[in-house]
């Protein structure tokens, strides 16, 4: 938007209003309780402020806030106090003088130290004088700063992205230099020193662009490092350790044009992603003192996380110090996620002799346990890679549960239901006590409605937009495609189709892994992701696509023979669609993807798995040579779900209707035998029979004429699951289960019927999983037919 | 490897000690500082490996040297020497940046592995 029209306008109401504060100002000296005057200067100082704002005249209209405050002072108090009238004044006089710079067309001048004299003079703002009493106040704003500040994060590395497309654009410069000081902002009046200097220095960096300074080569990268080093020092607040040291970065000269990375050939996934790039070199080259060793590089987890355990010897002298040398140490070696007893114990209590820390390094185990050994007075040392993962998503993670974003319109529709729901009550009541049962059966009516809407909208709350884990990609394929000199494009529709909290939890890293195959393998020097999400009735569907080499199934059905999975017969007969699947079957993939984005062991069998977790379904597709896609269909909340209700064996179970691919009664006429085998001719397709009552362990029945099936999938193949009786379809609310009863394999949660009843709800694989190890020479479930 | 070092003690008996041990071992002893504002110049001056410093000194103590060495050179490595039932002061210390610590009586192993141990180079990544 052009505001340079407005600049007139600007200039003659900021003078109105002034020249109206100083005299509200003065005829407040005479008057100091006049109410009206002092909600009028109220308004000016705010007036100027918002102008001010939208001109993006920031310290002009940092300055008109400061005066807000203290005329809200008066407000509250009722009285306006000399001393504060005289800093009006004074303020009111610096706005003008801010006038004149603008006019001038030079930087306004910098009022940090006008700010400064206020508090000295006492007349701090309620601000400070917070900070003092409220251990409390700060904790809830911690969470607001960190969820605010990772946000204005993300945004800037998003940001900076574009700016490489488009140097000149003035839009994505300024909007650059209002998220930097936003988080300069919020980290200073959080007394996080690191933070608002790094976010300072951000400021003034992007601030010569905003002066017409074109980017020159490598700059934008280490702004990139900068907002890494950031995230890092939100870790750092997060974690509550002391905030990283911003030093090296900061006073970092290039002294050569950055060297573009050699072309690599596959990188073995130990060459972890997060390697500083040669532009952070330089930094690393120093020898890491103490505390800044976590700093160079990334906010990417390093490494694997190690668990360690230190025993000093009984005669260890000054134990205290001793494990406070180790604890420092190894904060050099890695980054101290924990440690037991933490720093703060060490330095201040007794003698500790034993010391619990959890390590994130990229440095081997046992290099680290040599290093321990060899310190003085130590008895015992292990080490031990922690089975966590270390992906930092796993910290977004946590993000997403602590703070929500909600729409206000669903505040205001809580506030209205809220009322509905108190006079719905009130009825109830009068209706009860009256007898006047009509009017109780009317009350009972609408209070079935609002239960409903509620519960409607509280499950709204909990979706999210599918942007908020897609966010970091388009920043981790560029980091990726660069590393391995590939020239990756990223195009990204629907990302604000919304999910559950809890699904997208749970599809962070599977969705990470994914987009990391499609440039590691898929891709083979150039081409196109495509990431799509739709929504399709009540699921959600999320498809990854890449136009690269494609998966050869002939390839996999080798392999798959090879590994001893399938017999040559069985690879041959294996339809297409099955044998795409094999890429996630354990155990299948060579490469162990050590990725440091999700720990050990993270392959396509982990991903099927965890979308199946979340009652969806994973479909992949592929052309050799043209590209391939992974389609995930999900469904929209994993609170409420559809299931199919059956009978068996006079028990009610649920199955979910995403399972459910057909449900019908059969003619036994259409079941035959294939060997040993009882199958089902639908469709062109011959489906084992499999029994429930048998999975379940359960008396077989008697057999009837029409058998009632469940199609689905289970052990990699459509199997027809045999029931007794096909009850009817229903939304539940999935009551999660507890210790013991969810250690049952094949029982995914448990509703509550409207008469009390409860169902459990079965996942057929899983059930079915349960009785392959039974099997013996027959299918498990396998039905006879009675001779 | 034969490193550059610098004692600071106001004993001379302890200085003698360490200085045959070191010597011993094949280490150069640069030189000698009796209190900290000596330690401090003599670091500038003579830019040593190491340094060891005692803890209790008249006029500037260990602690405010090492502070002082830790400022004009974060890289610098000093290794505390105190006597037993000083832990808080060794803990002060370690926390203003000294690498490691030995307690007198000095016992000429743990006092050469304490050095070699310092001296190593940090994590080749």
């Amino acid at each position: 938007m052009d505001m340079s029209k407005y600049r007139d306008m600007f200039f003659s109401e900021t003078r109105e209003h002034l020249a109206q504060m100083n005299q509200l100002l003065i005829a407040l000296e005479g008057n100091p309780t006049n109410r009206e005057a002092i909600d009028a200067l109220f308004r000016h100082a705010h007036s100027i402020k918002g102008m001010a704002g939208s001109m993006e005249f920031l310290q002009t209209q940092e300055l008109a806030h400061h005066l807000e405050e203290l005329i809200d002072e008066f407000r509250k108090s009722g009285t306006a106090t000399t001393a504060a009238i005289d800093r009006l004044l004074a303020g009111s006089d610096m706005l003008e003088n801010l006038l004149q710079d603008i006019g001038a067309d030079q930087p306004e001048r910098d009022i940090t130290a006008f700010l400064e004299e206020t508090c000295n003079l006492g007349l701090a703002d309620t601000a400070s004088r917070h900070d003092a009493d409220s251990g409390l106040d700060m904790g809830k704003f911690l969470q607001i700063f960190l969820s605010d500040g990772r946000e204005h994060l993300h945004a800037m590395s998003q940001l900076f992205l574009n700016l490489e497309e488009n140097q000149h654009s003035e839009e994505i410069i300024r909007e650059l230099f209002r998220h930097a000081h936003s988080i300069k902002g919020m980290a200073a009046s959080m007394g996080f020193q690191q933070t608002a200097d790094l976010a300072h220095y951000m400021e003034d960096q992007i601030d010569r662009y905003r002066q017409g300074t074109a980017p020159q080569e490598g700059e934008l990268d280490r702004l990139l490092a900068g907002v890494d080093l950031l995230t890092g020092l939100l870790d750092d607040i997060d974690e509550g350790r002391p905030e990283r040291n911003i030093g090296p970065f900061v006073n970092y000269q290039p002294q050569r044009p950055t060297p573009k990375p050699a072309p690599v050939e596959p990188l073995p996934d130990s060459a972890l992603v997060a390697e500083p790039a040669p532009r952070l070199e330089p930094m690393a080259a120093e020898p890491p003192a103490e505390e800044k060793a976590g700093n160079d590089s990334d906010s990417e987890s390093n490494g694997d996380i190690l668990d360690i355990s230190v025993t000093l010897s009984s005669e260890a002298v000054a134990p205290a110090a001793r494990t406070m040398l180790i604890l420092k140490d190894l904060g050099v070696l890695g980054r101290i996620l924990s440690s037991k007893p933490t720093r703060e114990q060490i330095a201040t209590g007794g003698a500790t002799r034993h010391l619990d820390v959890r390590l994130e390094t990229k440095i081997a185990p046992n290099f680290v346990q040599e290093r321990l050994e060899e310190m003085s007075d130590i008895a015992e040392v292990r080490v031990e890679r922690s089975q966590e993962k270390t992906s930092r998503f796993m910290r977004r993670r946590d993000d997403l549960q602590r703070t929500v974003r909600v729409r206000t319109e669903l505040l205001d529709q809580f506030i209205n239901l809220t009322g509905e729901l108190i006079t719905n009550r009130n009825m109830l009541q009068s209706a009860w006590k009256d007898e006047r049962w009509e009017d109780l059966q009317v009350g009972l009516d609408r209070l079935y409605r609002h239960i409903s809407n509620l519960h409607h909208d509280v499950l709204q709350l909990r979706m999210m937009p599918l942007a908020s884990i897609t966010g970091p990609l388009p920043r981790i394929i560029r980091d990726l495609a660069r590393k391995q000199d590939k020239t990756i494009a990223l195009e990204m529709e629907g990302t604000e189709v919304e999910l559950d909290r809890a699904i997208l939890e749970e599809l962070s890293d599977p969705l990470m892994h994914m987009v990391r195959n499609a440039v590691d393998h898929g891709i083979a020097k150039a081409g196109t992701i495509k990431i799509r999400a739709w929504r399709e009735k009540d699921l959600v569907l999320i498809e990854i696509q890449d136009d690269g080499r494609g998966i050869d199934p002939a390839a996999l059905r080798r392999k798959a023979v090879d590994k001893g999975l399938l017999t040559e017969s069985q690879a041959r007969a294996l339809p297409e669609r099955d044998v795409l699947q094999l890429i996630c079957h354990p155990g299948f993939s060579t490469a162990v993807q050590v990725t440091e984005l999700s720990g050990r062991g993270v392959g396509m069998d982990v991903v099927k798995s965890a979308v199946e977790n979340l009652g969806g379904s994973l479909v992949i597709r592929s052309t050799l040579g043209q590209g391939t896609s992974f389609l995930l269909k999900l469904p929209l909340s994993i609170a409420i779900i559809k299931v199919l209700l059956v009978e068996c064996a006079g028990h009610q179970l649920g199955i979910p209707l995403t399972r459910v691919q057909r449900a019908l009664d059969v003619s036994r006429k259409d079941i035959n035998t294939s060997g040993k085998q009882l199958v089902l001719t639908y469709a062109d397709e011959i489906l084992p029979l499999v029994s429930l009552r048998k999975a379940l362990q359960l008396p077989a029945a008697a057999p009837q004429d029409t058998v009632p099936v469940v199609i689905t999938e289970a052990r990699g193949r459509r199997i027809a699951l045999v029931v007794d009786r096909l009850v009817g379809q229903k939304e539940t609310f999935v009551k999660s289960l507890e210790f013991p009863i969810n250690r049952l394999p094949g029982i995914s949660g448990a509703t509550v019927m409207g008469d009390g009843n409860i169902i459990f709800i079965i996942d057929p694989p899983a059930i079915l999983e349960e009785r392959r190890g039974q099997a013996g020479r027959t299918a498990a479930g396998v039905q006879h037919e009675p001779a | 490897m034969a490193l550059k070092i610098l004692i600071v003690d106001d004993a001379l008996f302890m200085r003698s000690m360490l200085r045959d041990i070191f010597v011993k071992a094949g280490h150069e002893v640069v030189g000698e500082a009796t209190d900290g504002a000596d330690a401090v110049e003599k670091f500038q001056k003579l830019g040593p490996d190491l340094v060891t410093m005692d803890i209790v000194m008249p006029g500037k103590n260990g602690i405010e040297a090492l502070r002082d060495i830790m400022a004009c050179n974060p890289e610098a490595c000093v290794v505390m020497c105190s006597a037993l039932g000083q832990d808080s002061l060794v803990m002060e210390a370690v926390e203003a940046g000294a690498r490691d610590f030995i307690i007198k009586p000095f016992q000429e192993k743990r006092v050469l592995e304490v050095i070699s141990r310092v001296k190593k180079p940090a994590v080749a990544e």
